[in-house]
């Protein structure tokens, strides 16, 4: 079994997992359809040529099959009564260009400054957001990028709750010897269901598709050296922080706004976070 | 509460990721039309073993080896112009449609049967490039 070695968002979101472990979806139903029939239609034509054991575990095997595939869908529609609405605040609050989703995860990844000297700093934000009523376990592997100071590929594990927002910021320097131009950083997503799928929470108007694997290139346009030689992320940690939970009335910015350093900080814990 | 500067701010810099991150799928049109087009082939190189080792008698219209040389020679071109899109993509994105319908449009005038020969993966890749295409020239946009 694989070490669990992930990051939680600041502050911890208790959200429990809810809904079932397999979704029972179009796939769950046609299961139910063929194994029903298979049952039926198997089990009578080894009856009548007199096989009567056999017909009987044919039965027994498609039956039992065709319920469990059942009672995933009954599964479904119990948990679709009880399922709470996600805050969605990638796709509305932020009214980011989310055009799919990995294994029901939200995510973006880009630079706040995207334009900027070299020898100064910038930080990657990784946003993300389940859409999913279990939790999720997110793997970001980005990199390498001379130009960055990643040498090889680093990979950052984040635990997301269920219904849960997040934002990762990574704090970057960029070297002061880098080429001047445009730049992109490589970011591969994956996604883990450590608890089973769960169902997806409805989310506004959006239809998104759902993939196994999302690659990001996070832009950036490099100009002409800066005139301070020490970069002042470089102090700066990683934070993860929590910017939306299923069990809050609503998202709390204010949390995003004090690790962008654009309001006060007081009565604010950060978590400090860095990738493996 | 998070200001609407700040919220402007973050807005861009998503709206340029997302962009780029389009520009990935319509790279990827490129390669897969380039390999599809390679699968392409598979039919003249079928007809041509069949003339040359088995005996069979030709056909008329255009000559095995000058279509699959074509094909071929098609594919190449679209890899290459996947590797230079990762630099200029919509240049790269549109010389793969001209490409494209010059090889096909001059194959249809030499024989119009094989306009209709894979006309549904032909229409595909077209769509494909068109794709490619529509991300390249968005990059190119002021947001």
């Amino acid at each position: 079994m694989k070490p669990l070695n992930f990051l939680t968002a600041e502050p911890a979101d208790p959200t429990p997992d809810v809904g079932p472990r397999f979704r029972g979806g179009p796939f769950a139903l046609f299961v139910a359809i063929f194994c029903a029939f298979s049952a039926a239609g198997g089990g009578l034509v080894l009856w009548r040529e007199g096989l009567h054991l056999w017909a009987g575990l044919a039965a027994l095997l498609s039956s039992a099959a065709a319920l469990w595939a059942l009672w995933d869908l009954i599964g479904r529609f119990r948990g679709h009564a009880a399922a709470q609405r996600s805050h969605a605040v990638l796709t509305d609050v932020f009214g980011f260009d989310i055009i799919c989703t990995c294994r029901d995860v939200a995510a973006t990844v880009f630079f706040d400054p995207d334009s900027l000297a070299a020898g100064s700093a910038t930080r990657v934000l990784f946003f993300v957001e389940n859409y999913a009523s279990r939790q999720r376990i997110v793997h970001f592997r980005f990199g390498p990028h001379a130009a960055l100071g990643l040498d090889e590929a680093q990979t950052c594990s984040l635990l997301l709750a269920a219904g849960q927002a997040a934002v990762y910021v990574l704090p970057r320097a960029v070297a002061p010897v880098a080429v001047p131009g445009e730049h992109d950083l490589p970011v591969t997503l994956r996604v883990e269901s450590p608890t089973g799928a769960g169902l997806r929470l409805p989310v506004g108007r959006h239809h998104l598709h759902d993939l196994r694997t999302v690659h990001f290139a996070a832009p950036f346009t490099l100009g002409n050296a800066s005139t301070s030689p020490a970069p002042a992320a470089v102090s700066e940690k990683p934070r993860y922080v929590s910017l939306a939970s299923l069990g809050e009335p609503a998202p709390r910015l204010e949390l995003l706004a004090s690790v962008l350093g654009t309001a006060p900080t007081a009565g604010i814990t950060t978590h400090s976070a860095e990738p493996s | 509460m998070i200001t609407p500067e700040l919220l402007h701010r973050l807005r861009l810099a998503q709206r340029r990721s997302a962009q780029e991150q389009q520009l990935l799928s319509g790279r990827d049109w490129i390669l897969v039309a380039g390999l599809v087009q390679l699968l392409s082939g598979l039919h003249p190189l079928f007809v041509l073993i069949n003339q040359r080792v088995l005996g069979s008698a030709p056909r008329p219209g255009v000559p095995p080896g000058v279509e699959l040389a074509a094909e071929v020679a098609l594919a190449a071109a679209f890899v290459l112009l996947w590797r230079w899109a990762r630099y200029a993509p919509f240049r790269a994105a549109m010389t793969a449609v001209v490409a494209f319908l010059l090889v096909h449009g001059a194959l249809g005038l030499l024989e119009p049967r094989t306009l209709l020969a894979g006309a549904v993966v032909k229409s595909l890749i077209l769509v494909g490039l068109v794709h490619a295409a529509r991300t390249g020239y968005l990059r190119h946009r002021p947001l």
